[in-house]
């Protein structure tokens, strides 16, 4: 295959005459068809990565190779890049989790030779019954292999993902026959290398990362009203439509609420969001990129999980309501602005509570080494153990075990391996390796730091960027903040606006969904097993401040502290139950679940509150058992346990 | 870890990847697969030329009924399942071998020859394979006292530091391996099915990360049970050992067809336990050419059992590593695993050995004759590593015994490797061993002579 004839399976792509092979893109199809290499290609999105991958597709399977199969974090292919394969009759199928029911059709179509593409998420390499069911036995014939974001198989990436780890080593078995792509668009040297060092002989393609259309700007604001005021005045301001990125679902949650009270249309975006219409989160997570990407929404308030790789060519703005954790990171996701447009905004606006939620992250990347050798040991007693068996033998939350687990088994040798739903104990040692944990959390500290002189920069903000990614290009853009000597969008605050947005806060209460089932065998005592009769089922209720929260947190550790909850929360919950929850049927009567290491504190508030809102306080529930502080219960089993056999009931109950 | 291209590619020729069984991508057979390597051999290809993409021009000239041009293409083309099958394979701890790795046992490709097995999936302690060992066979299904009596078997074996090499199924050869290990002992376990699972059992777990037990298996490592695959992997279980005894056998099957073949090809020495059962094999084991051993351990003289046999080279012996190396001058470490391999080769391979039983054994002659411990050696590269621990235990050994983990400490040497030697020694009557505590003392010829 030579380039003129390439060339015209180009112009079929794209579906004009006279269309050209961007600078490189040639060179990759040259190597991967013609000479079967390993290549890893560095190009900003937008430049082209699926052409090569799917004119490559076509022509290796001209030759009778087998189909391509694309390992990609986003969950759909965008519509212009399925209209390019369809023009070249590559027939491509997605297999994820949403579509479990035609497994068994899609892989009788690939096994018939009917498939050219296979899209697959690298979730999906890390679950044994799908490599072991589907993936397996089609891939006794794959032509070539597509890895998008490569970056996230370096631990020196900002978004290392231990599912990118199994996938490293599945290249490093990769025959030499295999033809092998890995894309990215964000990627500093430091990241390449690492790739390179990990992945062996694989050649590198880097082109330059220049961004004409974005306009940078940065912002200090540490309170958060002031942030929800800014983006409530600002955003209508905007052209088209945007993300804004936060650090955590909470706050996802709430600035989508927030913008929607304020005449925005937003919606939240999380790897745990979800809806009733919507069977699963993936699903509904598909829906919500799509109403983006077809302008039905002004803003998206999205988490990292908004899929790397998400690209929407007219994305007008991106705004980080709280700062990225590194300069990689900000630059990955601000790049979503502007790709196909003239003029599109990046503004970075930073708060208080960054700094504390980055430095939790980086304190919760790698698991306890008491926990890993606790369920070691656990395991090293059996033959196998599930997950809910684990929580029997450790009080330990499920998502520490899931992650020390995960963590665990991407090793390579592993100390364990998943057989079906249970684990097992390999015959591998294995030592906690803290070098590298230290290295690589100094590494964040460090990344953190430059996000924190990108903010104060008085330099060219997007020559900062470029330059910290390594891009062998970075001239002064003339259209950042500083470039320009003033703000490219206001940097105003209405005062009214930000007073409205503090009352929201301190409204911000959350639902309490009570569980309806209880663990297998934690309640000897009473009785209970499985699913709750109704009759001892609770209703949803409702909770006005977590621990430490930003609304009334700060107010409700200092009167625990003092032993005595102060009047203003009495209120406060009177108000939140009356003008907003409006329980139906009205509450009758209220109690209190008492404790024995503080019998007044919450009796004493409970019958305040009682007396506010003009009900009959019950003393209905006796402790007779001195259990363990449920706070120390980490997991569903403990905390069941702990409360077998521990309450009385009294007689006169209305 | 990661493996070679031509293991790769063996492995892409030869292994399942998958439960699934049939359709067009059917692994060459043991045979065939000797039968294709030979042919690339003779035109100087290497397997791991056959993933350049040449397939046509690389095999212009091959023709075989069964192994196809197609066929060969077809296997070729299941790079993306050996990656994903070996990435799980090696991340669960186990690991591969090929008949051209160091490593890979030398009773296997001397007693084998074409019949060796291409490729070892393995976990746990892969110098034990080359240390030969008693071979314990017997049934699944068997009384508590035999399981008793291969238990204390084991037992036996690790207290004068010999090996048990054994099938791990349920019943004889499991108790034989457990009561070996739970004595500290050391254990080739050769399995026909899910070696994936054993290696993380709780009853051999601990022993693999102990270094004292290594599992291994001719077969797709997550392959359910097969008595096909049992039967077969019965001669592999004689051929790793310097010495065999059948603690039950049935007049049927395939503990019973496996001692007759053994009997036959004369792989290892082969005791029977006695028995009064009338419906068991082993009395006609017996009669077409084993021994019988006491049903009583205490009467059981192991030692015996090695110096009888005459194997024809010990594990210290540097036989295979000459020879290997003699070829290997002459091509790739790959060509030595065909020299090895194929049947063509036996022949040449049987005279290289010869000569070098001759001419090696002659620098040899020193120090056997030496008291002093003074050598002359003509040249470093003669001497044998079994010899030079010979002169430093000597010179350790003979005023006061030492146990095994001083001698560990002091010659650094993994200890695996060390009880070898020692074993040898203590045959060789250069070390006599003395119990509670295990340690060994020099046999000076002075000494010899007091016992005479």
């Amino acid at each position: 295959m030579n380039r003129t004839e390439a060339e015209s399976l180009l112009q079929t792509a794209v579906n004009d005459p006279n269309a050209q092979f961007r600078v490189g893109q040639w060179e990759a199809i040259d190597a991967l068809v013609n000479r079967r290499h390993k290549l890893l290609v560095v190009q900003r999105t937008g430049w082209g990565k699926s052409s090569v991958y799917f004119i490559s597709t076509r022509i290796l399977r001209d030759c009778g190779a087998g189909p391509t199969v694309i390992v990609s974090p986003l969950l759909a292919l965008m519509r212009n890049q399925i209209e390019a394969a369809n023009r070249l009759g590559i027939h491509a199928v997605t297999i994820n989790s949403t579509n479990q029911d035609n497994w068994p059709a899609i892989s009788q179509s690939i096994l018939a030779d009917q498939v050219d593409a296979i899209l697959i998420s690298p979730e999906r390499l890390s679950n044994e019954a799908f490599v072991e069911e589907v993936l397996l036995p089609v891939a006794d014939r794959i032509g070539l292999l597509v890895v998008d974001e490569v970056h996230c198989i370096s631990d020196w990436g900002h978004d290392f993902r231990p599912d990118y780890r199994r996938l490293i080593n599945v290249l490093r078995q990769m025959p030499p026959n295999i033809p092998v792509l890995g894309t990215t668009a964000t990627a500093n040297n430091r990241v390449i290398q690492d790739v390179q060092t990990q992945l062996g002989d694989i050649e590198i393609q880097r082109g330059t990362l220049v961004r004409d259309s974005l306009a940078l700007q940065t912002l200090r604001l540490p309170g958060k009203a002031a942030r929800l005021a800014w983006l409530a005045q600002h955003i209508p301001e905007l052209p088209g439509t945007g993300i804004v990125y936060v650090l955590t679902i909470r706050d996802a949650e709430q600035v989508a609420v927030w913008l929607n009270q304020q005449g925005i249309v937003a919606r939240a975006y999380h790897g745990s969001v979800e809806h009733d219409d919507f069977e699963n989160s993936n699903l509904y997570r598909q829906h919500l990129e799509d109403h983006l990407l077809r302008n039905e929404i002004k803003v998206l308030v999205a988490t990292t999980a908004l899929g790397m790789g998400y690209d929407k060519p007219d994305l007008g703005f991106v705004i980080h309501y709280q700062a990225a954790g590194s300069v990689v990171a900000y630059y990955q996701q601000v790049g979503r602005a502007g790709r196909a447009i003239n003029n599109a905004f990046g503004v970075l606006l930073s708060g208080r509570e960054d700094q504390d939620i980055h430095e939790f992250f980086r304190r919760s990347a790698f698991p306890d080494e008491r926990d890993v050798n606790a369920i070691l040991g656990v395991l090293a007693d059996h033959d196998e153990l599930s997950v809910v068996q684990l929580q029997q033998h450790l009080n330990l939350r499920q998502g520490q075990i899931d992650k020390v687990l995960k963590i665990l088994s991407v090793e390579s040798p592993a100390p364990v391996i998943k057989h079906g739903s249970k684990w097992r104990r390999t015959s591998v040692s294995f030592r906690m390796d803290h070098e590298r944990i230290e290295h690589l959390t100094q590494q964040r500290e460090l990344e953190w730091q430059e996000v924190q002189e990108y903010i104060d920069s008085e330099g060219c903000l997007m020559a900062y960027l470029r330059n910290a990614l390594d891009d062998p290009e970075t001239n002064e853009c003339g259209r950042c903040s500083t470039c320009m000597g003033e703000p490219v969008v206001s940097i105003d605050v209405d005062r009214f606006l930000a007073i409205v947005a503090g009352q929201f806060l301190k409204h911000a209460e959350m639902s309490f969904k009570p569980k309806k089932q209880v663990a297998a065998g934690a309640f000897q005592v009473y009785g209970f097993r499985g699913n709750l009769p109704p009759e001892l089922q609770a209703s949803e209720g409702r909770i006005l401040s977590r621990w430490g929260d930003a609304g009334w947190g700060g107010l409700v550790t200092e009167d625990k502290h003092a032993g005595h909850f102060r009047d203003e929360l009495v209120e406060a919950i009177a108000e939140m139950i009356e003008q907003r929850w409006q329980p139906d049927p009205v509450p009758q009567w209220a109690t209190c679940v008492p404790s024995i290491n503080h019998p007044r504190l919450v009796s004493e508030f409970a019958q305040r509150l009682a007396t506010r809102l003009g009900l009959p306080f019950v003393d209905a529930i006796h402790k007779i058992v001195n259990n363990e502080p449920q706070k120390n219960q980490q997991n569903r089993f403990h905390q069941c346990r702990n409360l077998d056999g521990v309450f009385e009931l009294s007689e006169n109950i209305p | 870890m990661s493996i070679s291209p031509n293991t790769q590619a063996i492995l892409l020729l030869t292994s399942h990847f998958s439960k699934m069984k049939g359709g067009p991508r059917k692994p060459l057979t043991p045979k065939e697969w000797g039968r294709f390597a030979l042919w690339l051999k003779e035109k100087s290809l290497t397997p791991e030329q056959l993933m350049t993409g040449r397939l046509d021009e690389l095999l212009n000239g091959w023709s075989d009924r069964s192994i196809t041009l197609e066929r060969v293409k077809n296997l070729m083309e299941r790079g993306a399942a050996l990656a994903l099958v070996m990435e799980k394979w090696l991340r669960a701890g186990l690991w591969v071998m090929t008949r051209s790795d160091p490593e890979y046992p030398m009773r296997l490709k001397q007693r084998l020859r074409t019949d060796s097995p291409a490729i070892l999936f393995g976990c746990g302690n892969r110098t034990l394979l080359n240390g030969g060992g008693l071979a314990v066979i017997g049934s699944r299904n068997t009384t508590d006292k035999e399981l008793a009596y291969s238990r204390e078997l084991g037992a036996l074996a690790a207290g004068n530091g010999y090996s048990i090499v054994s099938g791990g199924a349920r019943g004889v050869d499991e108790a034989s391996m457990l009561g070996a290990l739970e004595a500290q002992g050391t254990v080739i376990g050769v399995l026909a099915d899910s070696l994936l699972r054993a290696c993380s059992s709780v009853k051999y777990r601990n022993y693999l990360m102990a270094h004292n037990l290594v599992l291994i298996s001719t077969f797709y490592p997550e392959a359910g049970f097969n008595a096909g695959h049992a039967m077969q992997r019965n001669k592999y279980i004689y051929c790793l050992s310097d010495a065999a005894l059948v603690v039950q056998s049935g007049t049927k099957g395939g503990t019973w067809s496996g001692a007759l073949e053994n009997l036959k090809k004369q792989w290892a020495p082969l005791w029977v336990k006695q028995t009064n059962d009338k419906s068991a094999g082993n009395s006609a084991i017996v009669k077409a050419g084993a021994a019988w051993v006491s049903e009583n351990i205490k009467e059981i003289d192991l030692m015996a059992f090695f110096e009888n046999g005459a194997v024809d080279s010990g594990p210290g012996d540097d036989l295979f590593s000459r020879v290997a190396g003699g070829i290997k001058e002459g091509g790739s470490e790959y060509s030595s695993e065909l020299q090895l391999g194929s049947q063509a080769d036996c022949m040449a391979d049987e005279e290289i050995r010869t000569q070098h039983l001759v001419t090696i054994d002659q620098p040899n002659q020193p120090v056997e004759c030496t008291e002093g411990g003074a050598v002359i050696s003509p040249s470093v590269e003669d001497i044998k590593f079994y010899d030079l621990f010979l002169l430093k235990v000597q010179a350790m050994c003979s005023d006061s015994p030492m146990a095994t983990d001083e001698l560990v400490n002091v010659l650094e040497l993994n200890k695996a490797q060390l009880n070898v030697w020692l074993k040898k020694a203590v045959v060789d009557k250069k070390l006599r061993k003395l119990s509670k505590p295990v340690r060994y003392q020099w046999i000076t010829t002075q000494q010899g002579t007091l016992k005479l």
